[in-house]
């Protein structure tokens, strides 16, 4: 029989897609190659300008970038700001993360679940605005009536604010992992007599155990490059400190405040907020390559 | 379970302890509903506080000539109409000012018609605010009912009107920005919202969905593909204010695009392009592939098989996600920020270099109601949220409904 040759036809739309959607997938690679390129760029300028010194950089203590007379660059104040409101926001965010997690998976009805899953979703689309405008407005006054010293702009309130808006990220993750635990694992344990309590707590909770542990570090990452809460509620002002009634100014608020204020392009201070940007997207991206390392190292698999 | 406790196999002691047990089993599963009780209260609290905030009570001073002039609503039958009664009670000619052009603008600009539903003790007054007025005090709803007789009397006694204001009115959302806070619209916050998630639109459906589909059905298993999921997983987590550094320093300075929408749109479309790929690849994997082997069996090619039978099958999910990026891309402020969105800008963005024009998004506005050192905008600002809140909720609405309408089991 002679082969009608149908495999040999040309057939230039294939190719012409395939280029296509090729070069719609390249322009996430291009996308990383320009955060870098731009960040690099800048950051290369400030750290070699002459009022600059890498090693005050890491290790000095103060952050005074526009004071003409005592103009230094220690980034430790606004590390320290970030680590505050980080701290604040995770001591918030874990508990209410994980339980909700536990709740969902464990003790919800199929019915209650999708009326609360959406719930969630509603409280993770709440612009990050709208969240800074409520915890300096009306979360910050309240604290203030029965906490002593709390200054106007603080670490407190916008952590706590910010520790609610980690709760759905934290929670969809703990909760996939929680019901990727098979079924027959909660079932042996209350063979063996166990009470609700003790199932969760000793065998699902250990069992997802690398899927919360992922969730809590890609939750630290969203805090530590959250900007506008920290912007509205938490000041501008670099401080060397830890405690939280007081105010902060984060990295992401400096970015904020320098690229706002009229700033020369060129000078120290302008070139500051790309260093900062680069300490921000290093620290972020080293985050979430360890959550990734973690759920592939330790998770448990089960055949 | 309590049948149990009363079993008499059982020990007293290990009776106590059975109970002791179950009741850390009660206390646990309290502790878990707390934190979606707390979610949900603050969802709530969110909102209500922002309602207290957009309705105030405010005592107005008006400097003008037409100094404590309220009208009935029932005179003021129309828009027009209102304008023509506080120009007469200036002593200016409402004919005259109004037909022509310039004058009109003008006084458009400067004016601004209001419904107050309770003013100095009356219901149903119509005030016309001009740029002279300024607002003496304003307080939250609660608080101003609270302190009502007290204020009305102070006001009284200064020769202020004293009026329950809502804030979230026509006028908020037909007029431009301004920077006195009783002239201030979000019309055009609304109308650059429109223009950038258009762009973003169709930039990251058309991006994200492509990148989707080459790596779900064209992609070869090799180390170039492994490097496109590490480098998008990685996409995914970078802060969006890093994005932000990228469109400041790439769109907005190496390319000169200026502040624009174009500039804000590329920004923001990078930004959600992980989110959509996400989901898009989610959606096209549930696809089975028994479908793809009969596409292929009759003789489909490639590309046949993804245009007749992939991506039909999978457009409920990719709608939904790029609907939820969406979302997100309409409440981002920071990366905007950087690229020098601005606050207060006068006109609306149109005509054939629309691209090019500045802009600002409702998010920006809110923010730069923020900024600005006049503290009664912290209330024009919770109207504006109650609007993108709004928006979000209704957009959050419309994916359900797909999800709950459309999706398929296989």
């Amino acid at each position: 029989m002679k082969s009608i040759g149908l495999a040999k036809k040309a057939r230039p739309q294939e190719e012409i897609v395939r280029f296509a959607l090729l070069a719609c997938a390249l322009i996430s690679i291009a996308t990383t190659i320009g955060v870098i390129y731009s960040l690099s760029v800048e950051t290369f300028q400030f750290f070699t300008h002459p009022a600059v010194s890498v090693k005050e950089f890491f290790t000095g203590r103060q952050w005074s970038p526009n004071f003409q007379n005592n103009q230094h660059f220690g980034i430790a104040p606004l590390v320290a700001g970030t680590l505050v409101i980080t701290g604040i926001a995770l001591l918030v965010g874990i508990p209410l993360g994980v339980g909700s997690a536990i709740y969902l998976s464990e003790f919800a009805s199929n019915r209650t679940r999708r009326i609360i899953m959406p719930i969630l979703e509603i409280l993770a689309g709440i612009p990050t605005v709208v969240l800074g405008f409520f915890a300096i407005f009306t979360l910050t006054p309240i604290l203030r009536s029965f906490i002593p010293g709390m200054e106007p702009t603080n670490a407190m309130s916008a952590g706590i604010i910010m520790g609610f808006m980690l709760l759905p990220t934290v929670s969809s993750i703990s909760v996939d992992s929680m019901r990727a635990v098979p079924q027959r694992l909660r079932e042996a344990a209350y063979g063996l007599g166990a009470t609700e309590a003790e199932v969760v707590m000793k065998v699902i909770v250990p069992a997802a155990l690398s899927g919360i542990v992922a969730a809590i570090i890609l939750a630290m990452s969203r805090a530590i490059g959250e900007t506008m809460i920290v912007v509205l509620a938490a000041g501008q002002k670099p401080n060397l400190s830890i405690d939280p009634r007081e105010t902060f100014q984060t990295m992401t608020a400096y970015i904020v405040s320098a690229a706002t204020g009229d700033l020369e392009p060129g000078t120290p201070p302008a070139l500051a907020l790309y260093a900062v940007g680069m300490m921000l997207f290093l620290i972020t991206l080293v985050l979430n390559i360890i959550s990734h390392y973690v759920v592939n190292r330790f998770s448990e698999k089960y055949d | 379970m309590s049948n149990l406790t009363q079993n008499t196999l059982l020990t007293p002691e290990e009776r106590k302890r059975l109970k002791a047990r179950q009741r850390t089993g009660g206390i646990l599963k309290f502790l878990t509903v707390l934190p979606i009780v707390l979610a949900i209260l603050l969802i709530l609290f969110v909102f209500l506080s922002n309602i207290n905030n957009a309705f105030v009570w405010q005592t107005i001073k008006r400097t003008g000539s037409s100094s404590g002039m309220l009208f009935d609503k029932k005179e003021v039958t129309s828009q027009e109409k209102g304008f023509e009664l506080e120009l007469e009670a200036r002593g200016d000619d409402p004919a005259e000012t109004l037909s022509d052009e310039e004058n009109r603008r003008k006084f458009l600009l400067r004016s601004r018609i209001d419904h107050l539903p309770e003013a100095n003790g009356e219901k149903d007054k119509v005030i016309v605010w001009t740029s002279r007025d300024k607002i003496v005090d304003q307080r939250p709803y609660l608080e101003g009912r609270r302190l009502k007789s007290e204020l009305a009397a102070e006001a009284a006694e200064e020769g202020y009107d004293f009026a329950l204001n809502p804030l979230l009115d026509k006028a908020f959302l037909t007029r431009n920005g301004s920077s006195r806070p009783h002239l201030a619209g979000f019309r055009t916050a609304i109308v650059g919202t429109l223009w950038v998630i258009m762009l973003v639109i169709l930039l990251s459906t058309v991006v994200g969905v492509g990148t989707a589909v080459y790596l779900e059905e064209y992609a070869p298993k090799n180390w170039f593909s492994a490097v496109l999921e590490v480098n998008l997983r990685n996409l995914a987590g970078v802060p969006s204010i890093v994005y932000g550094l990228l469109g400041a320093y790439t769109f907005v300075r190496s390319w000169q695009m200026g502040s624009s929408i174009l500039a804000a749109a590329l920004t923001l479309s990078l930004l959600i392009l992980p989110v959509v790929v996400i989901a898009s690849r989610e959606a096209i994997r549930a696809v089975p592939s028994s479908l793809r082997q009969a596409s292929y069996g009759l003789g489909a090619t490639k590309l046949q098989t993804v245009n007749n039978v992939v991506l039909p099958n999978a457009v409920t999910g990719i709608v939904t996600g790029v609907i939820l990026a969406i979302a997100r891309a309409i409440g981002e402020t920071a990366p905007l920020v950087m690229i020098g969105g601005a606050g207060f800008i006068s006109t609306i963005p149109g005509g054939w270099d629309v691209l090019f024009d500045r802009f600002s998004v409702m998010p920006l506005q809110i923010y730069s109601y923020f900024i600005v050192p006049d503290g009664n905008f912290r209330e024009v600002a919770s109207a504006g949220i109650l609007i993108l809140l709004s928006l979000l909720i209704a957009i959050y609405f419309v994916a359900f409904l797909i999800r709950l309408r459309f999706e398929r089991k296989w």
